[in-house]
């Protein structure tokens, strides 16, 4: 069975690779029909990156290596975890330990590319990189407090085998789900905790440096890592089942995605300093919730 | 004691000099050797007036002397009080106003550059406009200096160029805090101009400002290539959001010089556009407000209800923004406002009244809106007072000013002009204040459009007597928007100079920029509605010329 | 919740944005475009030229080929129609077209050549053909010998009149 489950583990990461950025398309299109705008194709996101892939990246005389490898590091992290969580067919690689692993990846993947801004010298990059580490160290946090909590209720690190963790309705892990939904929506950096680009501020803030194939990398990286992260969530609520898995999932991952798209129109951005409370508050709740789960609710 | 009335007023100025009433303007000449500086003080601080600009005149041919004149505004008695300082020819030093007045900084700069006079003690004697590899001992404005003379080019920007080290972004950074440059092109801000901000961590500590990177020179061309009835057209070019309003002032500043009488019909359109130009500038504003907050729904409604206010101007005018309907005397004749067209107004206002309002009170309730712009970029009172700042910038700061009211000009003369004034002088009572006056404006355009008066459109305007003083001012949609002439031969002026309300105003950026946060500078920037071509105005000046700061060159060319 | 409110508020609305260029833009009556000048019309006065505050509209004689060349340059032009009011003959309208990129500087120019006209008395050129002709259908008979002279002939015959007159 090993080599079914790498083949399921492919066409999953095949298939975030390819709606990541369709998905992004269709949330231009929903936010401008919001805004009394026409918007453009669905497709155009792929045809912005199709565009980006055949430009040479400009040569802007920062130290090449960190800045580029870090991107494709960054990268190469998020398609590791596209390969081990059930996406569009329910399997995967999965091994023991891997609810940590998908974790760390997924905040190093960020971390990764904020360095490599960073590393670019520009004040503006600097700035950026700086709000958006300190705004996802808070909301790692909470993610971790999650993670902690889902083990907790299902008593396993498997990714395979806390899933769905509805299974069990207890109080804690519906109040969970709930944060994790929030969670979810900061990490995808919508407005108004998308703090790290800022256009009006930064001017792209860590992206401002790149450009051509670094640049098309770091934006389908975003795209993967949103899709990556709503799909936990989707796996945590529905069953690990070829059904529910191909042809639930893919709906209520457009659904949620255009959902957190109209709330993000709605919204203006907040400073660094207000959105850091907002998700300080949220991490005091999960220690609570963690609390409630330990005695058994 | 204030005094009560002009006369006691003349009779309290003879302590500094010779005044002389004419008309509206309050001339005070021979200025008692020592004085100027009580006299400016007299006058800022103590009667209530506020400094409004210097205007540098060569006037050499007329009466062997440069002159300065710094113009004061006192509302209260309806004057402009012009202090006239001749320069001698051989040797122009004035004494400077600036540490009295520091609103005077800028335009006395401008004066040095651009008419060569100098100011003794003033505070920053720097060039403003001129770049810096521009010869010294060359002013453009003066009259023996030819409009279409070419200087040889400097090879300084190529040294500059290449002596600066690549791979530095920064400049000059201390030891505990970083420069973040903002311009010459940031996305915040739409129009070049180049603000440096000192931050230590995400809090600014102190801010510079370098404009003047989009002077045209216009001046120089209308004095000497134009004649009185094109200028109105270059006029209405210094911006492209209230250019309206520079023409109207323009044309106002000749008729009161040749004391031409305006056709009351001609009054009421120019208001009427004014008025159009006033409410588009405000959406645009907002739309723009509520970008630099991330709120981009916002900025898309505010731009979209500023379409149909766009489309209804090119209805009446044939073009979006260049009305082009100001000659010297009144109003072109194609430009009449026929009845039709009052019922045109009359609809598409009442439609644009009522979608605002389901609209914007909703958008400046809002949590992220409200909490960053709140006792964000605060401008006291004193230092409004301080750099003189004009328009919706003073009046949220608690200054009652309003050229319509105080001082009026076109119809506002035969209607009440409401004016709302807030107290608390930061960002989001400079959105209240405009948010009302979008509202003030429309019911505004109501009355006058069911006052209008059937008269002729424009005066008769064969002869322009020489060497006659006028000054015109109009309220822009930021603030007093003044321009000065003094006729000429020919058919042409002798001295042009406009001044937007966003000189003024920009002064006082720094002083509230400090101590904010990076993340809120690009809305407390805007929240004075800058319009830095209006400043500007005037030659082209090279980025990279950064005389004082080379390392930025570096920055700005990283590619090599 | 007011910013629901106003998402709604927009989703009642509809779409508001043109499809412009894929579909044609509708332009109202007044709108100032591009001027032409109609060459059948111009008699090559020169009252556009002086009144034209950016110098779109030049003139230039021509006394090799005898011609007067009427050239508007639309990339100076700033659309604020002085011409259209200032000329005599209705010959300068601005239309409504707007759409003026083009792919060579060439195109944006209109030059309009007028028959120059020769003083008979001293030979030099001074105005169109077209236009003296209008002038001289324009005025009463005995006026006529007057008009087609150049200004300077003019006045020396004037001249000369007056002086037998005063003998």
């Amino acid at each position: 069975m090993v080599w079914l489950n790498t083949l399921y583990g492919v066409l999953n990461a095949c298939f975030i690779l390819l709606v990541g950025p369709l998905i992004d398309g269709v949330e231009r299109r929903i936010r401008a029909r919001l805004q009394n705008r026409r918007g453009p194709s669905i497709l155009q996101t792929w045809y912005d990156l199709v565009k980006l892939f055949r430009k040479r990246a400009a040569r802007t005389g920062v130290p090449l290596t960190l800045f580029r490898l870090s991107v494709y590091t960054g990268f190469a992290y998020l398609l590791i975890v596209s390969l081990f969580i059930p996406s569009i067919l329910c399997g995967g690689m999965g091994f023991f330990g891997d609810l940590i692993l998908f974790i760390y990846l997924l905040s190093s993947s960020k971390v990764f590319v904020l360095i490599g801004g960073y590393s670019s010298g520009n004040p503006y990059a600097s700035i950026g990189s700086t709000r958006e580490v300190s705004l996802s160290m808070a909301s790692e946090l909470v993610l971790a407090e999650i993670i902690a909590l889902i083990a907790l209720s299902r008593n396993s690190l498997l990714l395979n085998s806390v899933f769905p963790v509805t299974a069990v309705l207890r109080p804690s892990v519906l109040i969970g789900l709930g944060i994790l939904g929030i969670i979810t929506y900061i990490e995808h950096s919508r407005l108004p905790f998308e703090i790290g680009e800022a256009e009006p501020e930064l001017a792209g803030g860590y992206t401002i440096e790149y450009a051509g194939r670094d640049l098309g990398f770091i934006l389908w990286s975003n795209t993967i890592r949103r899709a990556l992260l709503t799909t936990f969530l989707i796996d945590l609520i529905i069953p690990l089942d070829v059904f529910y898995h191909l042809v639930i999932y893919p709906v209520l991952l457009f659904s949620i995605m255009i959902v957190f798209t109209a709330i993000e129109t709605a919204c203006g951005r907040l400073r660094i300093d207000i959105s850091l409370k907002h998700v300080k508050k949220l991490s005091y709740v999960m220690w609570g919730v963690i609390l409630l789960a330990l005695i058994g609710y | 004691m204030r005094p009560r009335n002009k006369c006691e007023l003349m009779t309290n100025l003879r302590r500094f000099g010779e005044p002389r009433l004419r008309g509206k303007y309050l001339f005070i000449s021979r200025i008692k050797s020592g004085r100027l500086k009580d006299l400016v003080d007299y006058l800022h601080w103590r009667l209530g007036g506020y400094y409004s600009t210097s205007i540098g005149v060569d006037e050499r041919p007329l009466d062997g002397y440069f002159h300065v004149y710094h113009v004061f505004v006192l509302e209260k008695y309806g004057v402009y009080v012009l202090v006239d300082l001749p320069a001698n020819p051989g040797h122009p030093v004035v004494e400077s106003i600036t540490p009295i007045v520091p609103a005077a900084n800028w335009a006395e700069r401008e004066i040095m550059d651009f008419i060569g006079i100098k100011f003794r003690a003033h505070p920053e004697p720097h060039r403003l406009i001129l770049p810096d590899d521009w010869p010294d001992n060359v002013y453009p404005l003066r009259k023996d200096f030819p409009y279409d003379e070419k200087l040889p080019t400097s090879d300084k920007i190529a040294k500059l160029v290449r002596e600066s080290p690549s791979d530095t972004w920064i400049a000059e950074d201390s030891e505990d805090h970083t420069a973040i440059p903002v311009g010459p092109y940031h996305p915040a801000l739409h129009e070049p101009e180049y603000f440096e901000l000192f931050v230590e961590g995400e809090k600014i500590v102190d801010a510079r400002y370098k404009g003047f990177m989009v002077h045209r020179g216009i001046e120089k061309i209308a004095e000497s290539r134009l004649t009185y009835n094109q200028v109105p057209f270059i006029a209405e070019r210094i911006c492209g959001i209230c250019g309206f309003t520079h023409s109207t002032a323009y044309c106002q500043a000749v008729e009161e010089a040749a004391r031409i009488d305006v056709p009351e019909r001609a009054e009421y359109i120019r208001s009427i556009l004014l008025e159009i130009e006033r409410i588009h500038s405000h959406f645009l504003w907002m739309g723009v407000a509520f970008h630099l907050l991330g709120y981009d729904t916002g900025f898309m409604i505010m731009w979209r209800l500023r379409e149909s206010i766009m489309d209804l101007a090119e209805k009446l005018t044939g073009s979006r923004k260049m009305y082009g309907a100001n000659i010297v005397g009144g109003i072109r004749d194609k430009w009449d406002i026929k009845e039709e067209k009052v019922a045109l107004i009359n609809d598409t206002l009442g439609k644009i009244r009522e979608e605002y309002l389901k609209y914007v009170p909703k958008i400046i309730s809002m949590e992220e809106i409200k909490k960053r712009t709140r006792g964000v970029g605060i401008l006291s009172r004193s230092d409004a007072r301080k750099y003189s700042v004009l328009g919706p910038h003073a009046r949220a700061s608690g200054i009652n000013t309003d050229v319509r009211r105080y001082r009026p000009y076109a119809a506002y003369k035969y209607v009440d002009v409401e004016i709302p004034v807030e107290d608390d002088g930061d960002i989001y009572a400079r959105i209240i204040i405009r948010h009302e006056e979008i509202i003030a404006s429309i019911d505004l355009i109501h009355r006058l459009l069911d006052n209008i008066p059937r008269t002729h459109l424009h005066a008769d305007t064969d002869y322009i007597p020489e060497r006659r003083y006028g000054i015109g001012c109009t309220e822009a949609p930021r603030g007093e928007d003044l321009h000065f002439v003094i006729t000429g031969k020919d058919n042409k002026l002798y001295r042009w100079r406009p001044r937007a309300p966003t000189y003024n105003n920009l002064l006082s950026v720094p002083t509230m920029l400090r101590g904010e946060h990076l993340a809120d500078a690009p809305i407390i920037i805007a929240s004075i509605d800058p319009c830095f071509s209006c400043t500007d105005h005037i030659v082209v000046v090279d980025l990279r010329s950064g005389r004082r700061r080379p390392l930025r060159t570096g920055g700005l060319v990283g590619g090599r | 919740m007011n910013r629901i409110k106003v998402l709604l508020e927009n989703l009642r609305k509809g779409v508001v944005t043109e499809q412009y260029p894929f579909r044609p833009l509708r332009v109202p009556e007044r709108l100032r475009g591009k001027p032409v000048i109609d060459p059948d019309k111009c008699a090559g006065c020169g009252a556009c030229v002086n009144v034209c505050p950016p110098n779109a509209l030049t003139m230039r004689d021509d006394k090799h080929s005898s011609m007067r060349f009427i050239v508007l340059f639309i990339g100076r032009c700033i659309y604020c129609g002085k011409c259209e009011e200032t000329c005599p003959f209705g010959a300068i309208r601005l239309t409504k077209e707007f759409e003026l990129a083009a792919e060579s500087r060439e195109d944006l120019y209109q030059v309009v050549g007028l028959r120059l006209y020769h003083c008979p008395m001293c030979g030099e050129p001074f105005t169109t053909v077209r236009l003296i002709k209008r002038i001289v259908e324009a005025l009463p008979e005995e006026q006529r010998a007057a008009a087609i002279i150049c200004p300077r002939c003019r006045e020396s015959v004037t001249a000369h009149y007056r002086s037998y007159a005063r003998r």
